[in-house]
């Protein structure tokens, strides 16, 4: 079933054009990473589906909903994470988590504990109390994130959602959303490769404005290389993944397209394997690379 | 659920605007305004009636009556109160939604599953409100002044007076929530209003007055002036000196007016909500 749908976007900006002609879907249960420099239009298409902005013609809906015919209807399924949040500065972090919980319909109670469950989850417990006007850029990324998740929507659309913060908490964020996407849909647009290949399972490359590339049309065998922490004693059967083969610290795996990496990482560490390094070797290096280079 | 929304929104919008730097520069200057004015109403209050044998003209020697100068003492105060509804609407009207794109909490805010018109509605009565509380303590001070210099309570044109600088303060939000519905920059908003309000509308008047001798009733500032007319029925900004009066304005000068400001106030906000229902945040 399709969660997210664009249907023939275009959008300008005076004589810019920074979207044309952006149509493809995003499934339930999956990780969408929408990947371009800057410029190329992710952050347009995010605002769209968010309501926004409105595109010159095409159709941007939710759950089948159409965002701009319907888009409070539409955002009751979506939490999202825009740009760099920024906050009334006279409310505090507890404040503002409130009034997205209201806006969603919780009550008084639920509000309470919600507020606790995704301060938790994203870490901004301990200054939620303080007025958001003295907040650095990474305690906002944290709070914006914690209102994304207020309700829990269904659908998440994170727009470079580790935007400012520190490695430490690109690691948790990222964490974060491994753990979430197993029970949300998830858009997600970075400019960075490597954050898209560990957190989503489709991928697709934008550029000026265009699609260019889309993981899931792309039918050629992707070779993933995991680099592990010491020696391999005992490997799993990973053969229901492809054919794979290893060496005394890493192994090579000629992976099906079906697959997700998570998948093979879960079996691996649960086999007592600590993984080191994960990296892919496929198509979609070489395009982003030429689309980057292109680009600069 | 409509109108749960807008009470959430609108109390979290009270919150944001009573704890603001502009809340509390505006009742500085209200407070300020309040002791001047007390001041001078304690020293002033024996010299008025010397002041309306001299305003009389062919009236003097004339008895001036009590209830007369109690009348110029609520005028004095009101032509104030008429001042403050646009001060502090512009102060918290202005930057109402130009700043949503300025300081970019559109972002997290308008994605949320509310309407625009919700969003609109609830911070505008959150503005209103904070706008009615400045209007009300320096109300509160007149009330009391009038009591301890005349030891009476004057009630109901006080009254009707308050409620027409309420008036006046919806209709000077209204336009202030329309033109900052239209820019991106908090600062164009403030000068746009100003500059509608004490120049252009002052313009138009002084046009018509000279040149044809009426008054054009139809402008804001003009119909404004009936919070205080409702005590003496004079305007000191007309130059139809004929239209003046010391009687208090009669009722269908206030039912005019009234309409006026409450259609200024209608069509702005109508205006208003189309604009910021459309607006694209880029």
């Amino acid at each position: 079933m399709s969660r997210i749908a664009f249907e023939g976007i275009y959008k300008s900006f005076s004589d810019v054009k920074a979207l044309s002609d952006v149509t493809f879907e995003v499934s339930d249960g999956s990780s969408t990473g929408i990947l371009g420099p800057n410029g190329s239009g992710k952050t347009t298409l995010m605002k769209i589906l968010t309501g926004l902005l409105r595109p010159d013609s095409g159709r941007a809906m939710v759950n089948n909903i159409s965002v701009m015919v319907n888009p409070k209807e539409a955002m009751r399924y979506v939490g999202s994470l825009i740009e760099q949040p920024e906050f009334y500065t006279y409310l505090s972090g507890y404040e503002t988590l409130e009034f997205a919980c209201r806006i969603r319909g919780l009550g008084k109670q639920e509000t309470k504990s919600e507020i606790a469950r995704v301060s938790q989850l994203t870490g901004c417990s301990d200054y939620l109390h303080r007025r958001t006007g003295g907040y650095s850029r990474g305690m906002k990324q944290r709070l914006g994130l914690s209102i994304a998740l207020a309700g829990d929507p269904e659908i998440l659309v994170l727009d470079e959602p580790t935007f400012g913060l520190d490695p430490k908490g690109m690691k948790e964020l990222g964490d974060l959303i491994l753990e979430m996407r197993k029970a949300k849909t998830i858009l997600f647009s970075t400019h960075l490769l490597s954050e898209a290949r560990t957190l989503c399972d489709r991928i697709i490359i934008m550029e000026s404005g265009r699609m260019k590339y889309d993981s899931k049309d792309d039918t050629s065998m992707k070779i993933l290389r995991i680099k592990v922490d010491g020696r391999i004693n005992n490997i799993p059967d990973l053969s229901s993944f492809g054919s794979y083969s290893f060496t005394e610290d890493s192994i090579l795996l000629n992976k099906r397209d079906s697959v997700n990496n998570y998948e093979i990482i879960d079996l691996l560490v649960s086999n007592g394997i600590r993984i080191d390094k994960v990296e892919d070797f496929d198509t979609l290096s070489a395009k982003y690379l030429s689309v980057v280079e292109k680009g600069s | 659920m409509a109108s749960g929304s807008i009470s959430v929104v609108y109390w979290h919008y009270l919150k944001n605007y009573y704890r603001s730097k502009s809340f509390y520069l505006m009742l500085f200057l209200d407070i300020l305004i309040l002791g001047l004015f007390t001041y001078f109403s304690f020293k002033y209050q024996n010299k008025l009636p010397a002041f309306f044998k001299t305003f009389q003209g062919s009236s003097t020697g004339k008895v001036v009556s009590l209830a007369l100068v109690r009348s110029a003492f609520n005028y004095i105060w009101e032509f104030v109160l008429q001042l403050l509804p646009v001060f502090a609407a512009v102060f918290f009207g202005s930057p109402a939604l130009s700043s949503e794109i300025e300081s970019r909490t559109a972002f997290n805010v308008f994605p949320l599953p509310v309407s625009r018109f919700v969003l609109h509605l609830g911070k505008f009565f959150a503005a209103l409100t904070v706008t009615a509380v400045i209007l009300g303590i320096f109300a509160l001070g007149q009330f009391i002044n009038f009591f301890l210099i005349y030891h009476i309570f004057e009630v109901s044109t006080f009254y009707i007076s308050i409620l027409l600088s309420i008036v006046l303060a919806f209709s000077i939000l209204s336009i202030t929530f329309l033109v900052s519905s239209i820019f991106n920059k908090n600062l164009y908003a403030y000068i746009t209003v100003f500059l509608l309000y004490f120049l252009i509308f002052n313009a138009i008047n002084i046009v018509f007055e000279f040149l044809y001798d009426y008054t054009p009733v139809y402008l804001l500032s003009n119909a404004a002036s009936i919070v205080y007319r409702v005590y003496i029925n004079f305007d000191p900004f007309s130059f139809t000196f004929s239209t003046g009066s010391i009687s208090p304005a009669p009722i269908s000068a206030i039912i005019l007016d009234t309409s006026v400001m409450m259609l200024y106030a209608l069509v702005a906000l109508a205006f208003s909500l189309i604009i910021f229902d459309r607006r694209e945040v880029k």
